[in-house]
């Protein structure tokens, strides 16, 4: 019965119904897209286990009299073996080092680093490979890597600024080079000369010297246990922390095997990002908020407007004994069922907006995840039902006497 | 250190919660049964229950007793929603709330001995797995910290969510019957149950994989017992179509199916069930009244069922795009040794060594069950291990994406640097690879065995 | 035995006082009619019996409950149990057919019953018009509809307020005499307040009010 009264009141006042469907759908959309968007801010930061890039970086540290002097320090060559020796040496994938120095006399950036490179590793058969190669897939060479002593690779941006090519010939630490390739890294290899490091060590006189390691190891996924700080821990929780494979265990042992080095682990990219967009969440559900109540007013009104035209009709079904639960629930459902509509189609729009804001955000569209439904549904459902408290409110106050007498 | 530990502290809060929610729920229960006595024993199973569980202290604290724990709250959860489910039944049938158990449910002993076993149900697995829990975190710390916190809590939140709702559980009497009160008890540990820390007790996973392997288990032994060859023609395309029946999709909508459609068609039945109007009510609006109390009733009664099942839903909404933990961990085929060696053949039907995934197996060597697996590394060739390291007890591994991970450890192993002892790698075998067939010495397996069992505990590293 | 007492009461509206000081008492099973002039306080009386209206002073005690100390909602299950209403105009949902207008009372009440409520318009004459809509419906035939669904819920008290109101005689004297099968059946007590004479030609007793109070109140025997 009471869906019968229900079904009958969209059939009569299809547009207030649209209207109100309408309110609900765009409220629900907006809210559920930017809150899906705040989700995949905070997933994209616990991803942390990635399938490659360095994830520990291994820099000299400043010490004593070395720091204040601000005089420059530098990792042993020699040292570099010794990663592989660790008890989490199999975990090691790969690790590159870099060797930074400035050209006397133009000022350049020439960095030494390997790109492929195989070594021998006491104690196993097989060569270990490692490089920048391994380490940092993403580096594009247009060319190929110096393969001589007088050929030298070149950052993508000094080589527009110097308006050199490939093949062109250029001058640095005195000696003549010969441009073997263009490299895009993305970072600071872009605004320099980029040296096999073992050629660049003999060139600048800093033989054996290394300025910093990037290490790529497969480690455990961060826990609550990891993130504690290992100086305070006892005997047996060091231990575990010490033989689980933690990313900061690991640096902790690198760390150990490089005399005077200091071994952070580089949180994924998206860490940092996140931060910021982070600190947007309030914004994000402030908006949220905004549009769930602009929605609920929306709702409201047109169903106001609705109960007036139907007010001789609640005196009547309040006379013939309908009790304020009667009442409640016919407007209720009404609300209800506009809500779930609303929803449905407030979800099918909020998949468009997120794949939209994903793609400008992000670059890619952000996951459709399941819990859209429900959560869109919900954010509906509450738009709806805020939106019928005031219809409600008026819809009891009716009193059947007055309405009924007044021909 | 200091005095306050965060996590032992909302472990014991969440268990006298747990414990206390419980209690109020079964008192509303008795409260309607109208028997003064059975307060009392549920008041003494109250405190006998947990001091019980503090039994599992003397347990050791190893992977395979907290299995055993964790495993046995899933089923006392499965046991309580199970039984709740069976009540339900009877009571949308219009049957008595006991049906044909009414003559023993009267009887003291019986109903001692029911709410004995279903008290312990409840309360024994969920505590002893959070105390051991909290154990291993003192072992650790090496002080009493986390069991004083964890008492403290369980204190507080017990006694005073019980005098906080003690008066309003008066007023559930009428709504808790015996399915509503086991109902609610599974739902209870159903939102905080786990052994560990807050975990959630996985519904879905859980039942997501159990179903996977029934089904498996279903079509492949039709297959076998059709005669079907299992291998030439099959395995490419009819076995893939096929395949999609073990899948997760497909697991996960039944899963919702399963939890989700008895509930729903036992409310649905209870709720139209038709109506009997006594004699004696002769007006048709009276008779009319009398059904919609009778109704109105039975809906309230409903309204717990109803709950579980949004719950169901919700988890399930929120469990789906969890990875039904994507590693693979296959049962070791067992094998037999020959001239004290094993022999396993390279490729046999249903199985080839060289297809990329983790091919475990087990040997019986002077009552010892030792278990190694075989697998191919990146570069091609084949590699034999013993499925445990020189570190951690031998759990064994499973096979992640691109890696092995340690059961124990979690730590992820590259599968490239098979082969290669020391760390946390699995110790490698020393194996004589043919074109067809991987042989190993039993004294090999044996040896290095014994090396595992003998050699558990980690030396300590000095700082 | 009374079913309804009605002491010392008073209703003020703003501008004026529609009842000013009125004791009825009514017994159970009688047909009473009120009749007076537009103005008089007659229909605020019915509605302040039927608790769909609060007076300013003074006591209503039907079946011996006060119904003025009732809640809102007391007051619906009071109403829905025990009272029926026919209203001048004959106020049905448009967009519900006829057997559904009697369902939405037995709704209201407890359960829907389909079957119980063809029988009902079966018995007021309109067994060939279950399924029309108000709309389709003539005065007569949608005052006997209002007639089916007060009387739907067995209430032991009808108010009537100008049933006939709109009614041409012949439609008039065919819906009194229904009213009077029915009352002889069922024994409920009606209340019916009017301004017609002829339709006081049905009641048992007949009550005259004018400015809010009662003049005359004779009992009419046969």
């Amino acid at each position: 019965m009471l869906l019968r009264i229900v079904r009958s009141s969209f059939v009569n006042q299809k547009k207030a119904m649209a209207v109100m469907i309408v309110a609900v759908a765009v409220g629900t959309a907006i809210a559920s897209s930017l809150i899906s968007l705040s989700l995949d801010i905070t997933s994209k930061v616990s991803k942390e286990l990635r399938a490659f890039g360095a994830n520990i970086k291994v820099e000299p540290r400043l010490q004593g009299i070395a720091e204040v002097a601000g005089q420059r320090r530098y990792l042993r060559s020699e040292d570099l073996l010794k990663i592989k020796t660790i008890f989490w040496r199999h975990n090691i994938l790969g690790f590159v080092p870099f060797l930074y120095t400035i050209e006397p006399s133009t000022g350049h950036t020439v960095i030494g680093t390997w790109y492929r490179k195989s070594i021998k590793v006491p104690g196993e058969r097989e060569p270990f490979v490692t490089g920048a190669s391994e380490v940092m897939p993403w580096w594009q060479i247009k060319g190929r890597w110096p393969e001589s002593e007088n050929e030298v690779l070149l950052g993508r941006e000094l080589s527009s600024r110097l308006n050199l090519r490939r093949g062109d010939r250029v001058e640095l630490f005195g000696r003549d080079f010969r441009v073997s390739g263009i490299l895009s890294t993305g970072s600071k290899e872009d605004d320099a000369f980029v040296l096999p490091l073992e050629v660049l060590q003999k060139l600048s006189g800093l033989n054996g010297k290394i300025s910093e390691v990037y290490v790529s190891a497969l480690t455990t996924p961060m826990d609550d246990f990891a993130y504690k700080d290992p100086e305070k821990m006892s005997p047996r929780e060091y231990e575990k922390w010490y033989c689980t494979g933690y990313v900061t265990s690991i640096a902790k042992q690198i760390e150990e095997v490089m005399r005077g080095s200091r071994a952070r682990p580089i949180w994924p990219v998206a860490e940092t990002e996140g931060k910021v967009l982070k600190r947007l969440g309030l914004l994000i559900y402030l908006l949220s908020a905004v549009s769930v109540i602009s929605a609920a007013l929306g709702v409201s009104t047109t169903m106001i407007m609705s109960l007036l035209r139907r007010t001789r009709q609640v005196a009547l079904m309040k006379a013939i004994g309908a009790d304020r639960l009667n009442t409640v629930l016919i407007f209720l459902t009404e609300a209800l069922i506009v809500g779930f509509l609303g929803g449905l189609t407030g979800y099918l729009l909020s998949l468009l907006i997120s794949k939209y804001i994903g793609v400008e955000v992000f670059g890619t569209p952000l996951r459709q995840r399941a819990i859209l439904f429900p959560l869109s549904l919900g954010a509906s459902v509450l738009i709806a039902v805020l939106g019928a408290y005031l219809p409600i409110r008026k819809a009891l106050a009716i009193r059947p006497a007055l309405i009924l007498k007044g021909e | 250190m200091s005095l306050f530990q965060a996590e032992p502290f909302l472990i014991g809060l969440k268990e006298g919660a747990k414990l206390s929610i419980a209690f109020l729920v079964v008192r509303a229960y008795l409260l309607g049964l109208k028997r003064e006595w059975l307060l009392w024993f549920s008041r003494l199973l109250v405190v006998v229950l947990p001091i019980l569980s503090g039994l599992c202290l003397f347990l050791p604290v190893t992977p395979k007793t907290q299995s055993y724990i964790s495993l046995s709250v899933g089923y006392s959860f499965g046991l309580l929603y199970l039984l709740s489910l069976g009540f339900l039944y009877s009571e949308a049938r219009g049957e008595d709330l006991f049906g044909v158990l009414s003559p023993l449910i009267v009887n003291r002993v019986t109903l001692s001995a029911f709410m004995v076993i279903a008290g312990a149900l409840f309360v024994l697995p969920d505590l002893s797995g959070s105390l051991l829990y909290v154990k291993t975190q003192a072992e650790l710390k090496e002080s009493l910290g986390p069991f004083l916190n964890m008492l403290g809590a369980f204190g507080v939140s017990a006694f005073s969510l019980y005098f906080l709702l003690k008066n309003r559980s008066e007023r559930l009497v009428s709504l808790v019957g015996l399915p509503q009160c086991l109902l609610v008890l599974a739902l209870i540990k159903l939102i905080g149950g786990g052994t560990r820390g807050f975990t959630e007790l996985s519904l879905i996973p859980s039942v997501q994989k159990g179903l996977m392997k029934l089904i498996h288990d279903i079509v492949h032994q039709t297959f076998v017992t059709l005669m079907v060859p299992d291998h030439p023609i099959l395995k490419t395309t009819t076995w893939n179509f096929i395949g999609i029946l073990f899948g997760e999709r497909v697991s996960l909508w039944l899963s919702l199916f399963v939890l989700f459609v008895p509930l729903f068609a036992f409310v649905m039945s209870y709720l139209n069930s038709p109506v009997e109007v006594p004699e004696g009510i002769e007006l048709p609006a009276q008779r009319r009244k009398y059904k919609r109390q009778i109704k109105n009733k039975r809906l309230l009664r409903a309204v717990p069922v109803f709950l579980f099942m949004a719950l169901i839903v919700i988890n399930w909404f929120a469990q789906r795009n969890e990875e039904i933990t994507r590693l693979y961990n296959p049962e070791p085929k067992p094998v037999v040794a020959e001239d004290n060696k094993v022999v396993i053949p390279i490729s046999s039907p249903g199985e080839d060594l060289r297809d990329g995934a983790v091919h475990k197996f087990t040997v019986d060597v002077k009552g010892e069950d030792i278990r190694f697996f075989i697998i191919k590394r990146d570069d091609g060739s084949l590699v034999a291990c013993l499925d445990a390291c020189e570190v951690c007890p031998p759990e064994g591994y499973a096979q992640g994406e691109g890696y092995l991970v340690c059961l124990y450890c979690r730590t992820p192993i590259n599968i490239q640097s098979l082969g290669k002892s020391g760390g946390c790698n699995p110790i490698p075998l020393k194996a004589l690879i043919t074109d067809r067939d991987v042989q190993i010495a039993l004294g090999e397996l044996y040896r290095k065995w014994e090396f595992v069992k003998t050699k558990h505990s980690k030396s300590t590293i000095k700082r | 035995m009374s079913i309804i007492e009605v002491q010392s009461l008073r209703k003020d509206y703003s501008t004026a006082a529609a009842l000013r000081g009125v004791d009825l008492v009514i017994e159970k099973g009688q047909w009473v009619s009120i009749i007076g002039p537009s103005g008089s306080g007659k229909t605020t009386l019915l509605n302040i019996i039927g608790g769909l209206d609060h007076p300013t002073d003074g006591k209503v005690f039907v079946k011996g409950t006060d119904i003025n100390a009732l809640s809102e909602d007391e007051l619906s299950v009071f109403r829905r149990e025990n009272i029926g209403f026919v209203f001048q105009q004959s106020h049905l949902i448009p967009y519900l057919d006829a057997t559904e207008n009697v369902m939405l009372a037995q709704y209201f009440h407890s359960l829907p019953d389909r079957k119980e409520a063809e029988e009902a318009l079966k018995r007021v004459g309109l067994g060939h018009r279950l399924t029309h809509r108000p709309s389709q419906l003539s005065g007569g035939e949608q005052q006997r509809v209002c007639i089916a669904r007060a009387l739907i819920n067995n209430p032991s008290i009808l108010l009537a307020d100008e049933p006939t109101g709109n009614l041409d005689r012949t439609n008039t004297r065919n819906v009194l005499e229904l009213l009077r099968r029915l009352h002889q059946e069922e024994h409920f007590t009606v209340v019916m307040v009017t301004h017609d004479p002829y339709v006081t030609e049905w009641a048992e007793r007949v009550i005259k009010m004018e400015d809010g109070r009662i003049i005359t109140d004779e009992s009419v025997s046969g």
